[in-house]
């Protein structure tokens, strides 16, 4: 048995049959509160709770996984360079908002979490909570942070922004798809995109813009800040 | 071009993103600036996207699969969250609600602002 578990094919294997899972229950039940990932997490979770299977043994073939967070962000550029003439026509306004966004959600996680008097470690592990996942994890490593944490924020702040964004946007009268794209791509990264998606061709565009942008503007203020 | 060129193509950007964060005075992340690079590379079409178009499709689709262990590990830290579960949902919670009426905000004022210059210099002339 310890040479089954102990193998990385053990953990590969989970991952992968847990995310294909997860993508069979998100094809079925579409809900912004049910992802893949956290469908899956919750499986593998789950599965070495109840077999008592220990986490090392599962991050043996866990940790080949994360080694391929860094050349899926490389590819990250790929996706805006297709949107590039959306970004060159609103150059100004994306990276404006994006930049005040940025700044605005680093700052209030730092605010919020000290009036809450929370620990050090959880507040650098939030603090970049609204970039996508794989910019996420690699600031909170540089700030000494929890990727596992920061992960976790990042998922509570995808699904917070899809299911405030039509509020939102009704309350404020956002009618520019502009403004909508941009401020539900640099507040709730991917998941925020997706939902701009379905409002229309020119917010999900935005989103996915703003996304690139809200990453890098974070790592600036994060070198500011910290 | 195969599947292995792609691959090595966009590993080969990573390495030279690490190397080029490394010369920076501030602490930077390779991945981050890996990203960057293949953005200048695509723009100035030293890369083109035929060059490694299925597999950055394949990652980027498929790039949930790979923070699933990430998460999992939060098995880890459940001592670092004991009673502070509620907080760290409402400080994200409140945070993102702030950060979209801002970003909003200044988007709005930003293309407001723009119009308004460009109307002045029409009046001008």
């Amino acid at each position: 048995m310890n040479t089954i578990v102990n193998s990385p094919m053990f953990g590969i294997t989970l991952t992968f049959l847990a995310y294909e899972f997860g993508i069979l229950v998100t094809r079925k039940v579409r809900s912004p509160l049910l992802n893949p990932m956290v469908i899956a997490a919750a499986l593998c979770i789950g599965f070495l709770q109840l077999t008592g299977i220990p986490l090392e043994s599962y991050q043996v073939g866990g940790d080949f996984l994360i080694m391929l967070i860094f050349p899926a962000t490389t590819c990250i550029a790929v996706s805006v360079y297709s949107k590039i003439d959306l970004l060159k026509q609103h150059f100004v306004p994306i990276v404006v908002g994006c930049t005040v966004g940025a700044a605005t959600s680093i700052g209030s996680v730092i605010l919020l979490a000290k009036w809450l008097g929370l620990p050090d470690i959880l507040t650098v592990s939030m603090a970049p909570k609204s970039v996508t996942t794989a910019i996420a994890i690699e600031i909170s490593a540089l700030l000494q942070g929890q990727p596992s944490l920061t992960v976790m924020a990042v998922m509570i702040t995808g699904i917070t922004g899809v299911l405030s964004a039509p509020v939102l946007i009704k309350l404020f009268r956002i009618t520019d798809p502009i403004i909508q794209g941009v401020a539900l791509g640099t507040s709730s990264h991917v998941i925020g995109t997706a939902k701009a998606l379905e409002l229309g061709q020119t917010q999900g565009a935005m989103g996915g813009i703003s996304i690139f942008i809200t990453g890098l503007a974070t790592v600036g203020v994060v070198a500011l800040t910290f | 071009m195969k599947i292995m060129e792609q691959l090595t193509l966009v590993t080969l950007v990573g390495l030279a993103g690490i190397v080029l964060a490394s010369l920076l005075p501030i602490p930077f992340p390779g991945s981050i600036m890996s990203m960057l690079l293949m953005f200048i590379l695509l723009l100035s079409k030293a890369i083109r996207i035929r060059q490694i178009e299925q597999v950055s499709q394949f990652f980027l689709a498929n790039m949930g699969a790979f923070f699933i262990v990430p998460v999992v590990a939060i098995l880890e830290q459940l001592e670092v969250m004991k009673g502070k579960t509620l907080q760290f949902f409402a400080v994200c919670i409140v945070s993102t609600l702030i950060t979209f009426i801002a970003t909003a905000g200044s988007v709005k004022l930003t293309l407001v602002l723009m119009k308004k210059s460009q109307a002045n210099k029409g009046a001008g002339q």
